[in-house]
């Protein structure tokens, strides 16, 4: 209760009335608390959402995703890696089938929302906050979202059968446009190397672990797409 | 022992005869019989056949000799034939292999006949490189052209395949046993072997280190061609500065120092290799005193990014990031080129390409940020883009006005890519787009005057395996001779006919045609269950032993194939760097430009 009344102090703040958002939903920065449980056991992530116009990055503690949204509608993936202060970067992907956007600039898809059944809506202005539930197989979806900034609040998918249970919680936001545009800056100094040239690149130690290991590993990225499943994403090793 | 045993036979009775001679001789002298017996060709006696006569006394009178009258035979047999008659003949030129084999036969005659082995007979010169492009990937590739045709596939043959010249490349760079595009295509364009990962360079250098580069350049063929004053081009889908179109025309001390940006600290003393290509006409009369050349006249590729500031005011319609270009010294090598060539045209997209004139003076294309597309995935670019085999055809209808003709340096640099990337689709396609490109070239040129030599830099880790039958589909599984069901591994699962040694192995991506869309999952090791995927799909890529980020290189040899003058000197295995003088021989490259600089 404390963590939601300064949620929506943050946001609220952020507009000179209730009833209007001047929030730059475009510009944001909001930080995650990913907690996954199975069977009793906790895992906790953080996970820094930020949006700065047509680019949108998930930063995490080893890598930073980052999809810059192309005029064709296409989606351009960037991989940097925090630690190296180096990147991949891939070619625009065709994105097959329904645009997978705003998973990553929202963390649930839209489709997914459409879906669900809409309980009550609270608030008003910045402060609006639909609430909206889905169960789906074995799966019970919980989403709380704000509305004027596509944000979201809470959400969690709880599986009784699997005894398996992820929420993701928003901590903090921060609409600091400096700071977002110095953030992207500092991403867009980092040594970049075309994903199709690691394997011509050999020599370079950095690019060389990739090689040689594979640099990708499966984990929950607090992202879902329309089918409520998490899309797996990177972690380093 | 059969063939002793009727000789034993023959002795008994002919002993027995002489015996009883002296009686039957008294009653009837004139009932001696001769039998001639032929023998079939093939028999156990005479293997070509032949005549055994028997002889003997017809002691009961029937006018017959009888067997138990045989009383000597002599056997002769026949000699080898010594010609065939048409007859004999026709199961084998009523046979189309045979006969297809035979004409082919004569063709080859006829090429060896009008060889010409003067040197500097070759006006012009086109070198086409296929990276990655192994033996293993020109095979697959032929059979999918001829499937793509509607053919079975196995008897198509690309174009580059009907040339009449072939042979081996050993591609091995100085210090490395499987090497990389940058030493290898020095090797071929400088006539000199070098390390791995260096541009333009010998040996004699430590790779990212600039202060080992002066005093270690080579000179190269576009180079010579340039000076000579013949016109010259330079064509790639990967980015133009990428390492085996900038081998032809930078010095670097590393190949990814495609820009300023790209390089480390003490290396000031070095141009990146993007200022290298604007700069080339400076450079070259810089370094040859009293030379005037006017530049490269034809270039086209992608890297857009290593000629732009990094700035994104100076975006282009079809960037791809919010800021396109990645040059950090503020310089836009673009309008440089520009200011230096006024009457250039530069184009950026597929219209600008269209609206070429064939009388253009200096042509520079820069099609995509980065690399262009794979050529099933063209139509997916932001802009537009041309093909390979577009681009060919209007650098040769730009370069052939020059009279004294022209150098151009083709490469089909994706095939490398889909290869690192697992997967066999977009290696093929881009090498069929190849094939076509190679066409438009052997369409569009004198074939007395033009050497064309297709290669390739080196191969990659991809097979062609199984027992396929006749026709399979090659990105299909493997289907037996008799069956129409996919064969199974020791596994229970079928297997696919072409695969990887290594790499990041199977994913299924469907219709994706960007061989790069893979990046979100780990290798797969192991086997997996392709009962239920279409395999040939574009985005289907093939499993892989070996679990790698990205599959590798291959350092087997890897074929060449030319016509034209000076074609004749392809032949056998030889080192990489053989190709320079094959091409140095047929155009008197170094002879030409020796006689200007020394003007």
């Amino acid at each position: 209760m404390k963590l939601a009344l300064f949620l929506m102090a943050t946001l609220a703040s952020t507009s000179t009335l209730a009833q209007q958002c001047n929030i730059d939903s475009a510009h944001l920065k909001a930080d995650y608390k990913i907690t996954n449980t199975h069977n009793h056991e906790q895992s906790t992530q953080s996970l820094t959402l930020w949006r700065n116009s047509s680019q949108v990055a998930h930063q995490r503690e080893v890598i930073t995703e980052l999809w810059q949204h192309l005029a064709n509608k296409q989606i351009r993936p960037i991989r940097y890696f925090n630690a190296e202060q180096r990147g991949i970067e891939y070619q625009p992907s065709e994105v097959r089938g329904i645009q997978n956007w705003s998973a990553k600039n929202q963390l649930v898809d839209a489709h997914l929302i459409e879906k669900m059944t809409l309980l009550n809506t609270q608030g008003t202005g910045c402060d609006e906050v639909k609430n909206y539930e889905l169960t789906e197989g074995d799966n019970q979806f919980k989403l709380a979202l704000f509305t004027k900034s596509n944000l979201v609040k809470s959400f969690s998918v709880t599986n009784n059968k699997n005894h398996t249970h992820t929420s993701l919680t928003l901590n903090d936001v921060s609409s600091n446009k400096a700071e977002i545009t110095a953030q992207f800056a500092k991403w867009d100094r980092f040594q970049t190397t075309d994903y199709a040239d690691i394997g011509d690149n050999e020599n370079d130690p950095f690019l060389a672990k990739m090689i040689n290991l594979g640099f990708i590993e499966h984990s929950a990225t607090g992202f879902y797409n329309q089918q409520g499943k998490a899309i797996q994403g990177g972690h380093h090793h | 022992m059969a063939a002793n045993m009727n000789k034993l036979t023959a002795l008994s009775l002919a002993v027995m005869v002489a015996l009883a001679g002296c009686s039957d001789n008294d009653k009837d002298e004139n009932n001696i019989l001769a039998v001639d017996n032929t023998i079939a060709v093939g028999s156990e006696q005479c293997v070509n056949g032949g005549v055994e006569t028997q002889t003997g006394v017809d002691t009961n009178g029937n006018g017959v000799l009888d067997s138990d009258e045989v009383s000597s035979s002599n056997l002769v047999c026949n000699a080898p034939a010594t010609s065939l008659t048409s007859e004999q003949l026709e199961s084998l030129t009523s046979n189309t292999w045979f006969s297809g084999a035979q004409a082919q036969l004569e063709k080859t005659q006829q090429a060896n006949a009008s060889v010409v082995t003067e040197s500097g007979k070759a006006k012009n010169v086109i070198l086409f490189v296929g990276d990655g492009m192994g033996i293993s990937t020109v095979t697959a590739a032929r059979i999918l052209a001829g499937q793509l045709e509607g053919g079975l596939g196995e008897d198509y043959q690309l174009s580059f395949e009907t040339l009449p010249y072939s042979g081996f490349v050993k591609t091995y760079n100085v210090d490395a046993q499987t090497p990389d595009s940058a030493g290898t295509m020095t090797a071929m364009v400088s006539g000199v072997k070098t390390d791995v990962g260096v541009i333009g360079v010998d040996e004699d250098i430590e790779r990212g280190d600039c202060s080992t580069a002066q005093g270690n350049e080579l000179v190269t063929s576009l180079e010579l061609a340039e000076i000579a004053g013949k016109a010259t081009g330079l064509i790639s889908t990967a980015r133009i500065t990428h390492a085996t179109p900038a081998a032809t025309y930078a010095k670097s001390a590393d190949r990814n120092w495609e820009d300023i940006s790209d390089m480390p600290a003490g290396s000031e003393a070095c141009e990146d290799i993007a200022s290298q290509l604007v700069n080339f006409e400076a450079n070259l009369e810089a370094r040859f005193a009293g030379i005037d050349v006017d530049g490269i006249d034809v270039v086209m590729g992608g890297g857009r990014r290593h000629f732009l500031p990094k700035d994104a005011a100076a975006n282009s319609a079809d960037a791809v990031s919010a800021v396109e270009g990645d040059r950090t010294d503020g310089r836009n090598l673009v309008t440089e080129w520009q200011t230096t060539y006024p009457s250039g045209t530069y184009v950026m997209d597929q219209t600008g390409f269209d609206a070429i004139s064939d009388d253009a003076t200096k042509v520079f294309g820069l099609f995509n940020e980065s690399h262009m597309q794979y050529e099933a995935d063209r139509a997916n670019d932001v802009a537009g883009e041309p093909s390979l085999s577009q681009m060919t055809e209007k650098a040769i209808n730009v370069l052939d006005n020059n009279d004294n003709g022209f150098f151009l340096s083709v490469e089909a640099g994706r095939i490398d890519h889909a290869h690192h990337a697992g997967n066999a689709f977009n290696a093929l396609n881009d090498t069929v787009e190849l094939a076509k490109a190679v066409k438009v070239a052997m369409d569009n040129t004198n074939p007395e005057e033009t050497l064309i030599v297709v290669t390739a830099d080196h191969s990659h880790v991809f097979t062609i395996a199984g027992y396929p039958k006749r026709g399979n589909p090659i990105l299909g599984k493997v289907v037996a001779v008799g069956e129409t069901e996919p064969s199974l591994a020791a596994d229970d699962m079928p297997y696919t006919t072409v695969g990887y040694t290594n790499g990041l192995g199977y994913r299924d991506l469907g219709d994706e045609t960007n061989a790069d869309a893979s990046y979100l999952a780990a290798p797969v090791t192991g086997r997996v269950d392709l009962s239920d995927v279409d395999t040939t799909t574009p985005g289907f890529h093939q499993e892989a032993l070996v679990p790698l980020g990205s599959e590798t290189h291959a350092g087997e040899d890897v074929g060449v194939y030319a016509m034209g003058p000076g074609a004749h000197l392809v032949t056998g295995t030889n080192e990489q760097s053989f190709l320079f003088h094959v091409m140095d021989f047929a155009a008197d490259l170094v002879k030409t430009a020796d006689e200007k600089v020394t003007q």
